[in-house]
């Protein structure tokens, strides 16, 4: 199974070659801390990380 | 009506697992739970966003490797605060010695032959092997070595 990386630009976690979110192939496997996303609307999390998109992201990328 | 931070103590070194099982519960199961912290500082917690504790009672209840949820919640400046990222630029110098932490090369030693910031890659002579190999490598699947 592929490792999974994280997008730079939005910390988007994924196994894809591609970020799922932004399209990004700014992917990085150095990265910590998880993120998950179930309700764009209502969570303030999704605001203070700036998505609109449910799913997993990371902390730190770097 | 807004989330609160509730705190969930579970089994050390299982949080991301027990955060994914509860991810796959919340969205079966339709529970009012927004979102879902796994703090690599905070070992053996997760941070659950949720409408009332009691919504956090149901996601945890009969959940493999969670131990309790904790009384009391966080606010949303300690949150801030958590989820700021923390900018760690890499850097390397020619001929410095690095590791590998990732890839195929994994756990080899290198020395760095050129760096580019840009486009965050090194072209690294391995050390490791009998023959002298360069290669270029994402400049994240390297460490400075001690």
């Amino acid at each position: 199974m592929p490792i999974e990386k994280a997008c730079r630009k939005c910390r988007a976690v994924t196994r894809e070659s591609k970020c799922p979110v932004c399209g990004s192939d700014d992917l990085s496997v150095n990265w910590s801390g998880m993120i998950i996303i179930l309700d764009v609307e209502k969570s303030e999390v999704a605001k203070m990380i700036g998505t609109k998109v449910p799913g997993r992201y990371a902390i730190n990328v770097i | 009506m807004s989330g609160k931070f509730y705190v969930v103590k579970v089994v050390g070194g299982q949080e991301k697992a027990v955060a994914s099982s509860l991810m796959k519960k919340a969205e079966l199961q339709k529970l009012s739970i927004y979102s879902i912290i796994v703090n690599d500082r905070m070992k053996g917690y997760l941070i659950i966003e949720a409408e009332t504790p009691g919504a956090v009672g149901r996601l945890i209840n009969d959940v493999k490797n969670v131990r309790s949820q904790l009384p009391g919640v966080l606010s949303n400046a300690e949150i801030q605060s958590m989820l700021k990222v923390s900018k760690v630029e890499i850097s390397f110098n020619q001929s410095d010695v690095v590791e590998v932490i990732n890839g195929p090369f994994k756990g080899m030693k290198a020395k760095i032959v050129r760096f580019d910031k840009d486009k965050r890659e090194a072209a690294i002579m391995l050390l490791d092997t009998p023959v002298q190999i360069q290669v270029t490598i994402d400049a994240s699947y390297l460490k400075a070595s001690q």
